[in-house]
Formats: structure tokens, C-alpha cells, sequence
């Protein structure tokens, strides 16, 4: 053993040497370039992000214009309602009735089937052809409302054109609209239709031809209330 | 002994390679901490918050615009509906009831003759918001007061449309 360590000494110190050196300068290197790849990445981004913000430095009287205007038409913006403004938006439905002359009573959904539509509307927007309005609805938070009313045909008109115009979006899913057959009798008694210029064509934009009884009508209009 | 002075002279110059690599990375260091103070400069601060505020607000304001833009795509209006229905009702036809579901509708009522309900019909036909206006053969045995229920489906455009007949807001 003596002898064989005599005679290999050389080769054995070679080779312990060059087993250290090798894989310690090759991982010593790999780190320190890592590194100076690392903070010389960091560095250009942070060269581009300093660009960026200098052109939008430049660009802050534009955007100072731009946020202006935005604030300026926030009340266009706020046409969906927010949860705690139901109470005033129902108000301002019974105002609305009471101004196109129309008698109102609401009723709202079930809003765990409201969730359960709007669930399937968020999930299955690839079938659109396949389902009805309520469930191609594209904005997923809203709430459903049954609106009653009672008035001649021209109110309820024009209750559902200032609706469908008004300030905040109400979307109409469903009509249905009937004589009050127990205010105006029988049907075959001859008290006409619920439109009011039968016979008449064309005369149905001027309110002074509503017809003998201007409360004969009822009308369920299903609609949804957008909400933020 | 002259393998001693190679493993030195090799040692060294990994040393010498390793101090350049740690040298290099020193100075691009120094660069960073230097890029990094000059961005923290006081009067710079305020002009990023100002932004951040800026871009905060357009992303809201932008997501708003989206959402009520989908809810505007989707909207109906069916008040140019009934009045487009109610211009093609003639005389001698009242209509008592008007259902609708999706962008179908149903309308009931009663009509005084034949030909005013066939007038009626026609009449439906021809404008081109109401399609497959299907009127069964058993309402029209009858000649006179004639009770009626209409089918037909409403063309998706001319709901979606506020162009026309009432003025707008």
C-alpha cells in the first residue's frame, strides 16, 4: 500500500485536485453568472419600467384631463344599481307609474333561483342559441321583478318606453298583457281590445285617443334589474 | 514540483476568474441600488402615486364602460313593439291579450269578420319585425266574431333596436 501510494502520489494528488477544482469552479461560476444575469435582467427592467413612467410622467396633464372627464360623467356610468339603492329605485317605479298614469304593484324573484340563473348564464355561454333571453343575459348580477300594472294602453306605453329609457337599465324579459275583463265586461260586449286605436291605424302617439276606459288594461312586464 | 507550481498557477487563475465574476456583479449591484434610489426620488413618488391613482381610476372606469356596455347589448324595447303591433291592428279586431315569451308572442282576441282577421294577418306578415305569424284554419271557419289566438315571433333586431317611432329620452 506504502508503495503503491510512492509510486501513484502524483497521480492521486492530480487527480483529488482536479476532482475539487473542476466541479468548485464550474459551480462557482454557474452562480456568479446566475447572478449577474439576474441583477442584469432586473436592471433592463428597470430601465424600461423608468421609460414607461417617464412617458406617463409627460403624460399626467392628459391624464388629469381624461380622469376630469370621467368624473364629470360618472352619473352616466352609475346606470346599474347598487344593492343598497333597491329601496329608492322602487320608489322612483311607483313615481313612474304614478306619472304615466298607471297603477303598479311589484313583486320580487326568488333570488336563489335569480343565483341559480345567473349561474348557468356564467357557465353555458356557449349554448346562446339554445336559451331564452334571461339566460343569455351577458352581465350576471342582477335581480328579477315582476311589475304589475293597471292602466289604459298609452300609459303602460309609455311607462315602458320612459322604463325602458330611463336612467338605469331595466330590461323587459317577458310581457304579458290582458283586458281587465272585470272592469270592462265581457269581451264579446264589444268594449274593444286593449289597443287603443283598433279601427283606427296609426293614431297609437297621441295620448288624447285613448280610448272610453283608459283603466283596462293589466299588464305583467318581467323584467331584470341590472346591479353593480 | 513543477506539478505543485500548475495546481497553483491553475488555482489562481479560477481565484482571479471568480473575483472578476464577483467583481461584475458588484458593480451591476451598485447599478440596481442606484437605479432604485434615483426612482425613490421625493418629487418622482408623487408623480408615480398621481399615476397610480390615474390608472386606478381608468381601470374602474373602463370596467363600468364593459359592463354597461354588454347590459346595452342585450337590451330590449318593447314599447316601438307595441306600437308597430298595435298599427297593424285593423278594424273590426280587438286584441284582448298579448303573451310573449323569449321572442315569441301570442295574441288572443276576437275580430268582427273573417276578412278583418285575414286583414289582420296580412297585416302581421308584412312587417318585418314579426315572422311565422301562424294563424290555425279552425279561427277562420267561422265568418264572423270570430275568436282568435295568433302565434307568431318577433324579429330580435327590431327588439333590440330604439330607433323610430318613440321619441327618445
Amino acid at each position: 500500500m506504502k508503495e503503491f501510494w510512492i509510486k501513484n502520489k502524483l497521480v492521486i494528488v492530480i487527480a483529488v485536485y482536479a476532482v475539487l477544482i473542476i466541479p468548485g469552479s464550474y459551480f462557482s461560476a454557474r452562480l456568479f453568472l446566475g447572478r449577474i444575469i439576474d441583477t442584469s435582467d432586473r436592471i433592463q427592467e428597470s430601465i424600461m419600467d423608468d421609460k414607461l413612467q417617464e412617458s406617463k410622467i409627460s403624460d399626467i396633464p392628459r391624464m388629469e384631463e381624461i380622469s376630469n372627464n370621467i368624473g364629470k360623467n360618472r352619473d352616466v356610468m352609475a346606470s346599474m344599481i347598487e344593492e343598497s339603492m333597491e329601496i329608492g329605485f322602487i320608489k322612483s317605479l311607483e313615481t313612474l307609474a304614478d306619472d304615466t298614469g298607471n297603477e303598479i304593484s311589484l313583486s320580487v324573484d326568488d333570488p336563489e333561483k335569480d343565483k341559480a340563473t345567473q349561474k348557468t348564464a356564467a357557465n353555458s355561454k356557449d349554448k346562446q342559441a339554445e336559451k331564452g333571453i334571461k339566460d343569455s343575459l351577458s352581465h350576471a348580477k342582477f335581480v328579477s321583478l315582476n311589475i304589475t300594472l293597471s292602466g289604459g294602453y298609452e300609459n303602460m306605453v309609455d311607462f315602458v318606453h320612459k322604463l325602458e329609457n330611463g336612467k338605469y337599465y331595466v330590461n323587459i324579459i317577458s310581457v304579458d298583457s290582458r283586458k281587465n275583463q272585470q272592469q270592462s265586461g265581457s269581451v264579446n260586449q264589444g268594449s274593444g281590445g286593449i289597443f287603443i286605436n283598433s279601427g283606427s291605424s296609426g293614431q297609437t302617439e297621441n295620448p288624447s285617443s285613448e280610448g272610453d276606459n283608459p283603466e283596462n288594461i293589466i299588464t305583467t312586464l318581467s323584467a331584470v334589474v341590472y346591479l353593480q | 514540483m513543477a506539478a505543485i507550481f500548475w495546481e497553483a498557477a491553475i488555482l489562481f487563475a479560477v481565484v482571479m476568474a471568480m473575483a472578476f465574476l464577483f467583481g461584475i456583479n458588484y458593480v451591476l449591484s451598485l447599478n440596481e441600488d442606484i437605479a432604485h434610489e434615483s426612482r425613490a426620488n421625493a418629487s418622482n413618488s408623487e408623480k408615480y402615486a398621481l399615476i397610480g391613482k390615474y390608472e386606478s381610476d381608468f381601470s374602474d372606469a373602463n370596467s363600468k364602460i364593459s359592463d354597461l356596455l354588454s347590459v346595452a347589448s342585450d337590451q330590449l324595447y318593447w314599447s316601438n313593439l307595441f306600437i308597430r303591433m298595435s298599427r297593424a291592428v285593423p278594424g273590426g279586431v280587438d286584441v284582448i291579450s298579448i303573451s310573449t315569451k323569449d321572442y315569441s308572442a301570442v295574441l288572443t282576441g276576437e275580430a268582427a269578420t273573417r276578412d278583418d282577421l285575414v286583414a289582420f294577418k296580412d297585416a302581421l306578415n308584412s312587417d318585418s319585425c314579426f315572422s311565422n305569424v301562424d294563424l290555425p284554419l279552425s279561427d277562420l271557419v267561422s265568418r264572423d266574431n270570430i275568436d282568435f289566438e295568433i302565434n307568431l315571433n318577433i324579429n330580435k333586431d327590431c327588439l333590440k333596436s330604439n330607433e323610430g317611432i318613440l321619441d327618445k329620452k
